[in-house]
Protein backbone atom coordinates (compact mmCIF):
# COMPACT_ATOMS: atom_id res chain seq x y z
CA UNK A 1 0.00 0.00 0.00
CA UNK A 2 1.67 3.30 -1.33
CA UNK A 3 2.67 5.61 1.65
CA UNK A 4 -0.22 8.06 2.02
CA UNK A 5 0.69 12.25 2.90
CA UNK A 6 -1.56 12.42 5.73
CA UNK A 7 0.49 9.69 7.70
CA UNK A 8 1.07 12.56 10.17
CA UNK A 9 -1.78 14.47 10.16
CA UNK A 10 -4.82 12.34 11.45
CA UNK A 11 -7.16 15.20 11.82
CA UNK A 12 -6.42 16.22 7.79
CA UNK A 13 -9.10 14.42 5.80
CA UNK A 14 -7.30 14.30 2.60
CA UNK A 15 -5.68 11.15 1.20
CA UNK A 16 -3.66 12.22 -1.52
CA UNK A 17 -0.28 9.79 -2.28
CA UNK A 18 2.57 11.95 -1.93
CA UNK A 19 3.94 10.24 -5.66
CA UNK A 20 0.99 12.33 -7.20
CA UNK A 21 2.07 15.70 -5.11
CA UNK A 22 5.73 14.60 -6.78
CA UNK A 23 4.29 14.76 -10.05
CA UNK A 24 2.05 17.41 -9.81
CA UNK A 25 5.75 19.43 -8.70
CA UNK A 26 7.05 18.08 -11.96
CA UNK A 27 4.19 19.85 -13.75
CA UNK A 28 1.78 16.96 -14.67
CA UNK A 29 -1.24 18.95 -14.79
CA UNK A 30 -3.62 15.51 -14.42
CA UNK A 31 -2.15 14.92 -11.25
CA UNK A 32 -2.62 18.62 -10.33
CA UNK A 33 -6.35 17.99 -11.63
CA UNK A 34 -6.07 14.24 -9.11
CA UNK A 35 -5.29 16.68 -6.14
CA UNK A 36 -8.45 19.14 -7.02
CA UNK A 37 -10.69 16.50 -7.26
CA UNK A 38 -9.16 15.03 -3.93
CA UNK A 39 -9.29 18.14 -1.81
CA UNK A 40 -11.63 20.64 -3.06
CA UNK A 41 -14.51 19.28 -0.99
CA UNK A 42 -13.36 19.35 2.37
CA UNK A 43 -11.55 22.32 1.48
CA UNK A 44 -14.36 23.52 0.61
CA UNK A 45 -16.09 22.77 4.05
CA UNK A 46 -13.16 24.15 6.53
CA UNK A 47 -13.59 27.51 4.21
CA UNK A 48 -17.03 27.62 4.91
CA UNK A 49 -16.38 27.20 8.61
CA UNK A 50 -13.60 29.58 8.64
CA UNK A 51 -14.84 32.58 7.26
CA UNK A 52 -18.31 31.70 7.60
CA UNK A 53 -19.88 33.40 4.67
CA UNK A 54 -21.51 31.17 1.95
CA UNK A 55 -21.63 33.04 -0.84
CA UNK A 56 -17.69 33.60 -1.12
CA UNK A 57 -16.66 30.19 -0.44
CA UNK A 58 -15.85 29.03 -3.77
CA UNK A 59 -13.87 31.73 -4.84
CA UNK A 60 -11.60 31.58 -1.44
CA UNK A 61 -11.81 27.80 -2.51
CA UNK A 62 -10.16 28.52 -5.79
CA UNK A 63 -7.60 31.32 -4.58
CA UNK A 64 -6.76 28.55 -2.55
CA UNK A 65 -5.96 25.91 -5.29
CA UNK A 66 -4.27 28.79 -7.60
CA UNK A 67 -1.78 29.62 -5.08
CA UNK A 68 -1.17 25.90 -4.95
CA UNK A 69 -0.42 25.18 -8.67
CA UNK A 70 1.75 28.21 -8.60
CA UNK A 71 3.90 27.31 -5.08
CA UNK A 72 4.37 23.72 -4.99
CA UNK A 73 7.74 24.52 -6.35
CA UNK A 74 8.43 25.72 -2.36
CA UNK A 75 7.01 22.39 -1.13
CA UNK A 76 9.63 21.25 1.20
CA UNK A 77 8.66 17.35 0.99
CA UNK A 78 5.83 15.38 -0.51
CA UNK A 79 4.32 14.20 2.59
CA UNK A 80 4.43 17.70 3.74
CA UNK A 81 1.44 18.37 1.50
CA UNK A 82 -1.55 18.20 3.67
CA UNK A 83 -0.18 20.46 6.65
CA UNK A 84 0.67 23.14 4.12
CA UNK A 85 -1.92 23.55 2.39
CA UNK A 86 -4.05 23.37 5.72
CA UNK A 87 -1.59 27.07 5.66
CA UNK A 88 -2.26 28.33 2.41
CA UNK A 89 -6.09 27.63 3.54
CA UNK A 90 -5.61 29.18 6.63
CA UNK A 91 -3.81 32.16 5.11
CA UNK A 92 -6.69 33.17 2.36
CA UNK A 93 -9.02 32.87 4.80
CA UNK A 94 -7.15 35.21 7.04
CA UNK A 95 -6.81 37.56 3.54
CA UNK A 96 -10.71 36.89 3.21
CA UNK A 97 -11.39 38.32 6.51
CA UNK A 98 -8.77 41.35 6.66
CA UNK A 99 -10.23 42.42 3.17
CA UNK A 100 -14.29 41.70 4.93
CA UNK A 101 -13.13 43.81 8.05
CA UNK A 102 -11.97 46.59 5.83
CA UNK A 103 -14.96 46.18 3.63
CA UNK A 104 -16.79 47.41 7.05
CA UNK A 105 -18.59 44.12 6.14
CA UNK A 106 -18.97 43.27 9.52
CA UNK A 107 -20.09 39.36 10.68
CA UNK A 108 -23.42 40.59 12.47
CA UNK A 109 -24.56 41.87 8.86
CA UNK A 110 -24.17 38.79 7.21
CA UNK A 111 -26.08 37.38 9.89
CA UNK A 112 -28.59 40.08 9.55
CA UNK A 113 -28.89 38.73 5.46
CA UNK A 114 -29.22 35.07 6.52
CA UNK A 115 -31.95 36.56 9.13
CA UNK A 116 -33.92 38.38 6.90
CA UNK A 117 -33.78 35.18 4.40
CA UNK A 118 -35.51 33.11 6.92
CA UNK A 119 -37.86 36.11 8.10
CA UNK A 120 -39.35 36.07 4.40
CA UNK A 121 -39.24 32.08 4.32
CA UNK A 122 -40.86 32.03 7.41
CA UNK A 123 -43.83 34.38 5.47
CA UNK A 124 -44.64 32.06 2.90
CA UNK A 125 -43.07 28.20 4.01
CA UNK A 126 -42.65 26.68 7.44
CA UNK A 127 -39.05 26.59 8.54
CA UNK A 128 -37.67 23.32 9.24
CA UNK A 129 -37.07 22.99 13.22
CA UNK A 130 -33.33 21.80 11.70
CA UNK A 131 -32.75 24.77 9.66
CA UNK A 132 -33.25 26.99 12.86
CA UNK A 133 -31.01 25.27 14.98
CA UNK A 134 -28.18 25.19 12.31
CA UNK A 135 -28.78 29.18 11.93
CA UNK A 136 -28.58 29.48 16.45
CA UNK A 137 -25.47 27.09 16.19
CA UNK A 138 -23.87 30.00 13.42
CA UNK A 139 -25.00 32.83 15.44
CA UNK A 140 -24.03 31.53 18.39
CA UNK A 141 -20.45 30.57 17.92
CA UNK A 142 -20.27 34.07 15.65
CA UNK A 143 -21.29 36.08 18.36
CA UNK A 144 -18.75 33.96 21.03
CA UNK A 145 -15.80 34.39 18.36
CA UNK A 146 -16.68 38.20 17.31
CA UNK A 147 -14.61 39.18 20.34
CA UNK A 148 -11.19 37.35 19.08
CA UNK A 149 -8.98 38.98 16.74
CA UNK A 150 -9.04 36.62 13.16
CA UNK A 151 -6.08 34.76 13.72
CA UNK A 152 -7.58 33.71 17.09
CA UNK A 153 -10.62 32.90 15.23
CA UNK A 154 -9.34 30.66 12.89
CA UNK A 155 -6.83 28.92 15.19
CA UNK A 156 -9.67 28.25 17.29
CA UNK A 157 -11.98 27.20 14.70
CA UNK A 158 -9.06 24.58 13.82
CA UNK A 159 -9.18 23.30 16.76
CA UNK A 160 -12.79 22.85 18.11
CA UNK A 161 -14.37 22.64 14.77
CA UNK A 162 -12.09 21.19 12.72
CA UNK A 163 -10.58 18.59 15.40
CA UNK A 164 -6.83 19.31 14.78
CA UNK A 165 -4.87 18.31 17.00
CA UNK A 166 -1.73 20.19 18.96
CA UNK A 167 0.63 18.34 16.98
CA UNK A 168 -1.18 19.20 13.71
CA UNK A 169 -1.78 23.11 14.30
CA UNK A 170 2.07 23.20 15.06
CA UNK A 171 2.93 21.95 11.48
CA UNK A 172 0.34 24.13 9.81
CA UNK A 173 1.68 27.03 12.09
CA UNK A 174 5.28 26.49 11.90
CA UNK A 175 5.39 27.51 15.81
CA UNK A 176 6.45 25.62 18.97
CA UNK A 177 3.53 23.90 20.66
CA UNK A 178 4.25 26.17 23.94
CA UNK A 179 3.12 29.06 21.64
CA UNK A 180 0.24 28.02 20.49
CA UNK A 181 -0.93 26.95 24.17
CA UNK A 182 -0.51 29.94 25.28
CA UNK A 183 -2.06 31.61 22.33
CA UNK A 184 -5.00 28.80 22.25
CA UNK A 185 -4.91 29.31 26.13
CA UNK A 186 -6.29 33.55 25.54
CA UNK A 187 -8.50 33.13 23.04
CA UNK A 188 -10.54 30.39 25.14
CA UNK A 189 -10.50 33.06 27.88
CA UNK A 190 -12.15 35.17 25.78
CA UNK A 191 -14.55 33.00 24.69
CA UNK A 192 -15.21 31.59 28.15
CA UNK A 193 -15.68 35.02 29.35
CA UNK A 194 -18.17 35.88 26.39
CA UNK A 195 -20.19 32.32 26.82
CA UNK A 196 -20.80 33.27 30.65
CA UNK A 197 -22.59 36.58 29.63
CA UNK A 198 -24.23 35.29 26.84
CA UNK A 199 -25.58 32.78 29.94
CA UNK A 200 -26.05 35.88 32.48
CA UNK A 201 -28.33 37.05 29.84
CA UNK A 202 -30.66 33.92 29.33
CA UNK B 1 -7.09 25.96 30.96
CA UNK B 2 -6.18 23.48 28.15
CA UNK B 3 -9.67 22.38 27.34
CA UNK B 4 -13.35 23.99 27.08
CA UNK B 5 -15.94 23.34 29.30
CA UNK B 6 -18.46 20.51 27.86
CA UNK B 7 -20.95 22.93 27.38
CA UNK B 8 -19.12 25.18 24.90
CA UNK B 9 -17.34 22.06 23.49
CA UNK B 10 -21.17 21.20 22.64
CA UNK B 11 -21.89 24.64 21.27
CA UNK B 12 -18.69 24.04 18.62
CA UNK B 13 -19.85 19.98 17.74
CA UNK B 14 -23.15 21.40 16.82
CA UNK B 15 -21.31 24.88 14.53
CA UNK B 16 -19.02 21.89 12.70
CA UNK B 17 -22.61 19.96 12.44
CA UNK B 18 -24.34 23.44 10.57
CA UNK B 19 -21.50 23.42 8.55
CA UNK B 20 -20.91 19.97 6.93
CA UNK B 21 -18.85 19.74 3.67
CA UNK B 22 -20.46 21.19 1.16
CA UNK B 23 -20.98 20.02 -2.17
CA UNK B 24 -18.51 21.19 -4.91
CA UNK B 25 -20.72 23.25 -7.79
CA UNK B 26 -20.16 21.74 -11.65
CA UNK B 27 -18.25 24.66 -12.29
CA UNK B 28 -15.81 24.55 -9.84
CA UNK B 29 -12.90 23.10 -11.74
CA UNK B 30 -13.46 25.10 -14.86
CA UNK B 31 -13.15 28.55 -13.25
CA UNK B 32 -10.49 27.21 -11.61
CA UNK B 33 -8.30 26.51 -14.45
CA UNK B 34 -9.71 29.82 -16.20
CA UNK B 35 -8.46 31.48 -12.80
CA UNK B 36 -4.95 29.16 -13.33
CA UNK B 37 -4.56 30.12 -17.01
CA UNK B 38 -5.42 33.83 -16.13
CA UNK B 39 -3.12 34.52 -13.43
CA UNK B 40 -0.06 32.63 -15.77
CA UNK B 41 -1.10 35.00 -18.62
CA UNK B 42 -0.36 38.18 -16.42
CA UNK B 43 2.70 36.50 -15.39
CA UNK B 44 3.26 36.30 -19.12
CA UNK B 45 2.58 40.08 -19.57
CA UNK B 46 4.69 40.49 -16.63
CA UNK B 47 7.45 39.10 -17.77
CA UNK B 48 7.52 40.84 -20.98
CA UNK B 49 7.12 44.26 -19.47
CA UNK B 50 9.93 42.99 -17.64
CA UNK B 51 11.96 42.22 -20.36
CA UNK B 52 10.99 45.45 -21.77
CA UNK B 53 11.68 47.55 -19.46
CA UNK B 54 15.25 45.84 -19.22
CA UNK B 55 15.72 46.74 -22.86
CA UNK B 56 14.59 50.37 -22.16
CA UNK B 57 17.09 50.93 -19.49
CA UNK B 58 19.74 49.22 -21.68
CA UNK B 59 19.07 51.24 -24.44
CA UNK B 60 18.81 54.35 -22.14
CA UNK B 61 22.44 53.20 -20.67
CA UNK B 62 23.57 53.37 -24.02
CA UNK B 63 22.19 56.60 -24.72
CA UNK B 64 23.43 57.95 -21.75
CA UNK B 65 27.02 57.03 -22.70
CA UNK B 66 27.10 58.05 -25.94
CA UNK B 67 25.58 61.77 -24.69
CA UNK B 68 28.75 61.37 -22.05
CA UNK B 69 31.74 60.60 -24.54
CA UNK B 70 30.53 62.71 -27.62
CA UNK B 71 28.32 65.37 -27.06
CA UNK B 72 28.91 66.55 -23.21
CA UNK B 73 32.61 67.39 -24.19
CA UNK B 74 31.35 69.84 -27.23
CA UNK B 75 28.56 71.68 -25.08
CA UNK B 76 31.30 71.89 -22.70
CA UNK B 77 32.89 74.01 -24.70
CA UNK B 78 30.40 75.82 -26.16
CA UNK B 79 29.43 76.49 -22.55
CA UNK B 80 33.01 78.19 -21.77
CA UNK B 81 32.24 80.71 -24.74
CA UNK B 82 28.78 81.62 -23.37
CA UNK B 83 30.14 81.44 -19.69
CA UNK B 84 32.22 85.19 -20.77
CA UNK B 85 29.86 87.84 -19.70
CA UNK B 86 28.66 91.07 -21.58
CA UNK B 87 31.31 93.46 -20.27
CA UNK B 88 34.15 91.14 -20.54
CA UNK B 89 33.75 90.55 -24.07
CA UNK B 90 33.46 94.17 -24.72
CA UNK B 91 36.74 94.98 -22.99
CA UNK B 92 37.97 92.18 -24.87
CA UNK B 93 37.31 93.18 -27.64
CA UNK B 94 38.91 97.00 -26.66
CA UNK B 95 42.14 95.62 -25.78
CA UNK B 96 42.46 94.25 -29.05
CA UNK B 97 41.53 96.92 -30.86
CA UNK B 98 44.16 99.13 -28.98
CA UNK B 99 46.77 96.17 -29.49
CA UNK B 100 45.34 96.22 -33.14
CA UNK B 101 46.14 99.89 -33.35
CA UNK B 102 49.62 99.64 -31.92
CA UNK B 103 51.13 97.66 -34.42
CA UNK B 104 49.29 98.21 -37.52
CA UNK B 105 50.91 100.78 -40.07
CA UNK B 106 48.04 102.99 -41.67
CA UNK B 107 47.09 102.58 -45.53
CA UNK B 108 47.72 106.26 -45.86
CA UNK B 109 51.23 106.65 -44.14
CA UNK B 110 53.84 108.41 -45.64
CA UNK B 111 56.54 108.55 -44.06
CA UNK B 112 57.84 112.64 -42.88
CA UNK B 113 59.64 114.43 -45.65
CA UNK B 114 63.15 115.79 -44.36
CA UNK B 115 63.72 118.87 -46.58
CA UNK B 116 67.91 119.68 -47.32
CA UNK B 117 67.37 122.68 -45.34
CA UNK B 118 66.11 120.97 -42.18
CA UNK B 119 68.91 118.86 -42.62
CA UNK B 120 70.50 118.43 -39.24
CA UNK B 121 73.78 119.64 -39.22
Amino acid sequence: MPRQARSECAGLRMLIEPEVVGRARNGDEKAFNQIVQAVRKPILGTIRRLIGNPDDVEDVAQEVLVRVFYSLDQLRTDEGFEPWLYRLTVNAAYDYLRKKRRRHESRMSDLGEEQVTLAEAAEGTKISADANRKTKARELVDSLLAGVSEQDRVLLLLKEVEGLSLKELEQIYEVKENALKVRLFRARQRVLKAFGEKKGEE
Amino acid sequence: MNEFPEDLKQVFRNYRDAHPDTEVSANFTPILWRKIESRRRMAGSMAMLRRLAQAFAGVAATAAVILGVFVIPHLQDRAEIQSVSYAEVVANDDAQQEMAKAFTIPAAYEPPVVLPDEAPE
